[in-house]
């Protein structure tokens, strides 16, 4: 007996009681997840507000939520103190660098991890997945000084090559390409196709969820970073956008709130923005790809 | 059923390929370069923020806020149009001195050229034990009349201060061009609407404790504000009560003393009493005293700055900070050293003798770094007290008893550690005597350690 | 050979690959191939990778301040090791911190995750799904900046509306015992969002049948969750809980950000302290030595997290 066909049954049998419970306990449910979320939001609102208010009005008790004098003196005052567009213009140069860079990287080695046989392969492999599990943070030290001597400190580059390793990727596309059937690839070979060629036509289009997957995450790393913009850049039109806030925070006791206001309501909104529209998309290619962070 | 596979693929595709992705990389290695320049070419308070572009024969690093940075700016305008020395100034915009000499550290480590900065009493020993400073000895006997007639013109007590405390080995590395002292800043117009009287030069504790009583109202109004750092925040409280921070060598801790505790006492009831907000959280203090909302803080002449920039400066003035058992200040020198590693010492030079010329110790001394001018003739004068708010005087009167700022050998541990325990004492996490009694052991090791 | 560069391969020599000696040559000549595939992937790693983690090792026994020439120093950082103070402590906040963090992780991310599930509206589940996981799309700085402002004491709404609401909340960011608890507040606050995905993509698996036989055998809401919900999200609560656990133990940009490792070093996690060490008292020979002990206390509690997982999770396929 099929398990759905039960349940108009036992609704029918006069269980209506305890789905009027289940029906309470949904709506509350339903309560509970409305508030929590504008809860959620509600910091960023008060951001969002305080960004447009005249300076008198910002970061008072009791909070100014609503006022008819709106203005854009703070957002004015931010690009007059940072050279925040050029900041902004460094966090996505280096996110979307990052994304590509890296991505390339991760195919190609995913492809040879996953389809070919090499001498040392796995035990390469075992060694690129030790890098999994170590938060690279750890060995800070060591790759300042390997910057140092490169010539990159204070360079957006800093930023960009360390972050082209992204061993997170590898083991996901892996994953990913093993599953795509073996006839297609010999169909290739026979086609007279090489290894380029075989990634280029045959695996990377069966695989753009799992890659833009990859790309999503590797991107909110990179976004989310602060550690290292924070050791390796000083100069305030080098700086991603996040760093420059915090350094305007510290200026000599007296931050400017409106300002960072401003600046964090740049951050935050049309980000959270592009989210809600390309949720659906992004959810799909995350199931997609499983379990990550 | 499309095969892919006939698509064939050239090499030449691929090499086509490569080949515009290699493009499209170079196109924005040097695009960025462009969008720098452009950006700091701007007329901006953070143009001619420089590590980047060294366009000049003299860099000039400087501890500045991102209000102050275009009155700052001005004064090197000057110096270039003086000396014709192309100077880049590079504003450093942080919070304390110690976060100050990180900077310039990592700088140094990164490469930056860096020939002169603000160096101020708390940083000399810490750059100086690094081999940073260069021994400014060869020129001052070149220049003698110059710097002699200067010295003339200190105030002879710190002259004494600044020949103990700052010379290693009997070698000079800086000659210090101004000062700041401590004294409290208060907005009038707050006094007058809240009816209370203003303070006066000699003024207590007791007066002050009831002043700020009077003048705080939940829960935008505050009576004082309290820094966590040894300058402004600890060491007027102490001094003012007798009490001693390092012993006259500075070669040990002694802040376990009662005066000192009674002091950090105080300074806590203060904000049990919620007459000044929590310290160390995000409270603008220049911005509140400039609109009314706070009554009264603690500075040297450095907020000026502030208010010569945004306004608000017209309704305030500066009296003493208040005592208890004798009038009490810290006292910090301020001074243009030239860095080892510079290669333009001779400009170095002519800068630092230009920030002991009278036209700079009058016109660029508040604006350039918020200090005092050390020359007495200038800092005694009508015409310079004019540009400041009324009380500045008071600060110059300081120097007849204020105390050198602790400027130890390894000043990121010990300041750090006052500043720690400073601040759990005002939040109250630790009674002043268990504080100060596990400061003072901590210091002395550390102070050992150097 | 085609014309034009073209590389198609004439049918003799596709019978001829099939030989032998060829097909071994074919083996090689992918080897090569693949390790041109692998080499951009392989040198970085060793550039950024492990030759950072072997310059660790090598910095701890050395002295070097940066600005003047490195010396060696023998075992004498690792001598220091044990007369450090505050090393015991930022291990133990970060421990504290972590475990906090992950477990509140866990709780809130998997009860979102089954809330939403529960629930039948399409709208509320987007919206659930939007609000909860716009936060993660900040960057790190930029919410640290913001919660310094909002959790601020005397002047921050937050305490201003708890005290309105008729409490008398601490100052908790100069507070020695809520300043940890704020932030792990705030890093709740910004990554709950990923753990929910993860669960709710995690409960998506779970076979319906296994409710609905649950639900004819008269199985209670709450004994659902334990037999059923509990063993099947195991191995998504495993992922996530790793995960989250190297992350909150290496914790960085909260409480250095918005505490400074403050008050008095209650905020003072190990990787604050290494930062602290090496990059502003400029002891980098030091600070290598105490990376090695984080790394060494970092493998130990993953090891003892995997111990654990051996036992608990399921990995049954119905």
């Amino acid at each position: 007996m099929s398990g759905s066909d039960t349940f108009p049954l036992l609704a029918r049998v006069g269980l209506s009681r305890s789905l009027h419970r289940v029906r309470l306990r949904r709506w509350l449910v339903s309560a509970v997840l409305v508030v929590g979320g504008f809860t959620m939001l509600l910091p960023e609102l008060w951001v969002l507000v305080n960004s447009f208010e005249p300076s008198r009005m910002q970061f008072t008790l009791p909070p100014v939520w609503f006022t008819s004098h709106l203005t854009l003196a703070s957002y004015r005052q931010l690009f007059d103190l940072i050279p925040f567009l050029m900041q902004l213009a460094n966090s996505v140069a280096v996110t979307v660098a990052v994304v590509v860079g890296s991505s390339v990287v991760s195919v190609l080695a995913a492809y040879a991890f996953a389809r070919l046989e090499f001498w040392g392969r796995d035990v390469l492999f075992v060694a690129l997945l030790s890098g999994l599990m170590l938060p690279i943070q750890i060995a800070a030290i060591p790759e300042f000084i390997e910057v140092k001597y490169l010539g990159l400190l204070n360079s957006q580059l800093s930023l960009i090559f360390p972050a082209l390793i992204q061993v997170f990727g590898i083991f996901l596309l892996r994953e990913h390409f093993k599953t795509i059937p073996d006839e297609l690839e010999e169909a290739a070979r026979l086609e007279g196709a090489g290894e380029l060629q075989i990634l280029r036509l045959v695996v990377v289009p069966l695989s753009w969820p799992a890659i833009y997957a990859t790309a999503i995450i590797t991107a909110q790393y990179i976004w989310n970073d602060f550690f290292w913009p924070n050791l390796y850049i000083t100069s305030a039109s080098r700086m991603v956008a996040p760093l420059g806030l915090v350094t305007l925070q510290n200026a000599y006791q007296s931050g400017p709130v409106g300002a960072i206001f401003a600046g964090l309501s740049i951050l935050v909104i049309p980000v959270a923005v592009f989210f809600v529209f390309v949720q659906r998309q992004l959810m799909e290619g995350l199931g997609f790809a499983g379990i990550s962070r | 059923m499309d095969n892919p596979m006939d698509k064939k693929v050239s090499r030449r595709s691929v090499l086509g390929g490569s080949l515009k992705a290699a493009a499209a990389l170079g196109a924005g290695s040097a695009l960025f370069p462009v969008l720098e320049q452009r950006a700091t070419a701007q007329n901006k308070p953070w143009s001619f923020v420089s590590d980047t572009t060294s366009t000049g024969k003299l860099t000039v690093a400087i501890l500045g806020n991102a209000a102050s940075n275009t009155v700052a700016l001005k004064a090197f305008k000057a110096f270039q149009a003086q000396t014709g020395i192309i100077t880049t100034p590079l504003f450093i915009n942080v919070a304390t001195w110690v976060d100050f000499f990180e900077q310039i550290e990592t700088r140094l480590i990164a490469g930056v050229d860096i020939d002169t900065m603000n160096l101020a009493t708390e940083g000399f020993r810490l750059f100086a034990s690094k081999g940073v400073l260069a021994p400014l000895d060869t020129y001052i006997a070149q220049d003698k009349a110059t710097v002699n007639a200067f010295y003339a013109d200190m105030n002879q007590r710190t002259l004494a201060q600044f020949r103990q405390h700052a010379q290693i080995d009997g070698h000079t590395y800086y000659i210090p061009w101004g000062y700041n002292t401590m004294g409290i800043w208060y907005n009038r117009k707050t006094f007058k609407n809240g009816k209370v009287s203003e303070p006066s030069p000699d003024w207590t504790w007791d007066d002050f404790l009831a002043a700020a009583t009077a003048l705080t109202k939940a829960p935008n109004n505050w009576g004082m504000n309290l820094t966590i750092d040894v300058f402004q925040g600890i060491e007027p409280w102490i001094f003012t009560n007798g009490g001693q921070v390092l012993n006259s060598a500075w070669t040990s801790c002694v802040i376990d003393n009662p005066a000192a505790v009674e002091a950090c006492a105080f300074a806590r009831s203060l904000v049990a009493k919620k007459l000044a907000p929590s310290p160390g959280g995000t409270f603008n203090q220049f911005g509140s005293l400039g609109q009314g909302n706070l009554a009264m803080m603690g500075a040297g002449i450095w907020p000026w700055n502030y208010y010569v920039e945004n306004g608000g400066g017209s309704d305030l003035a500066i009296v003493p900070w208040p005592k208890k058992v004798q009038q009490g200040s810290p006292v910090g020198l301020a001074s243009f050293p030239i860095l080892e590693g510079s290669k333009s010492k001779d400009e170095a030079w002519e800068f630092v003798k230009y920030s002991i010329s009278e036209s700079f110790q009058a016109n660029e001394a508040v604006p350039i770094e918020g200090g005092m001018p050390m020359r007495i003739s200038i800092a005694n004068s009508k015409s310079f007290l004019k540009t400041l708010p009324p009380g500045a005087e008071y600060f110059t009167a300081a120097l007849e008893y204020a105390t050198p700022v602790v400027g130890v050998t390894n000043a990121s541990a010990v300041e750090g550690d006052i500043d720690t325990t400073w601040q759990q004492i005002l939040v109250g996490s630790i009674s002043p005597s268990a504080g100060l009694a596990h400061l003072q052991s901590k210091a002395n090791g550390e102070l050992n350690v150097s | 050979m085609g014309q034009q560069g073209e590389l198609t391969l004439p049918a003799s020599r596709l019978r001829a690959r099939q030989s032998r000696s060829s097909r071994a040559r074919a083996r090689r000549r992918a080897g090569m191939k693949a390790y041109l595939l692998v080499s951009p992937a392989l040198v970085l790693f060793i550039a950024f990778i492990a030759v950072p983690v072997v310059g660790i090792v090598v910095f701890s026994f050395l002295q070097w301040d940066l600005l003047t020439p490195p010396k060696f120093a023998g075992l004498a950082n690792f001598r220091m090791l044990f007369h450090d103070g505050e090393l015991p402590q930022a291990l133990f906040n970060s421990l504290l911190f972590d475990i906090m963090t992950t477990t509140l992780h866990i709780v809130i991310g998997m009860g979102l995750a089954i809330a939403v599930t529960s629930v039948r509206s399409r709208v509320v589940r987007y919206w659930a799904r939007t609000a909860f996981v716009v936060p993660f799309l900040m960057s790190a700085g930029a919410v640290a900046v913001m919660w310094s402002y909002i959790l601020s004491g005397s002047t921050g709404p937050f305490n201003y509306y708890l005290t309105r609401l008729g409490m008398s909340p601490p100052d908790w960011l100069a507070s020695g015992t809520w300043a940890l608890p704020s932030l792990v507040g705030v890093d709740v606050w910004q990554t709950v969002g990923i753990t929910f995905i993860i669960f709710l993509v995690g409960l998506q698996t779970i076979p319906s049948v296994l409710y609905e036989a649950a639900a004819i055998d008269g199985v209670g809401a709450f004994q659902r969750f334990h037999y059923i919900t509990l063993p099947m999200l195991s191995p998504a609560t495993m992922v996530a809980s790793i995960t989250a656990f190297i992350g909150a133990f290496e914790i960085f940009t909260w409480p250095y950000v918005i505490t400074s490792g403050g008050p008095g070093n209650a905020t003072l996690t190990i990787m604050v302290y290494i930062f602290r060490v090496a990059f502003r008292n400029l002891e980098l020979g030091y600070g290598a030595a105490v990376a090695i002990v984080n790394l060494l206390v970092l493998v130990a509690l993953v090891l003892f997290g995997f111990a654990l997982g051996r036992r608990w999770v399921h990995y049954e396929r119905v």
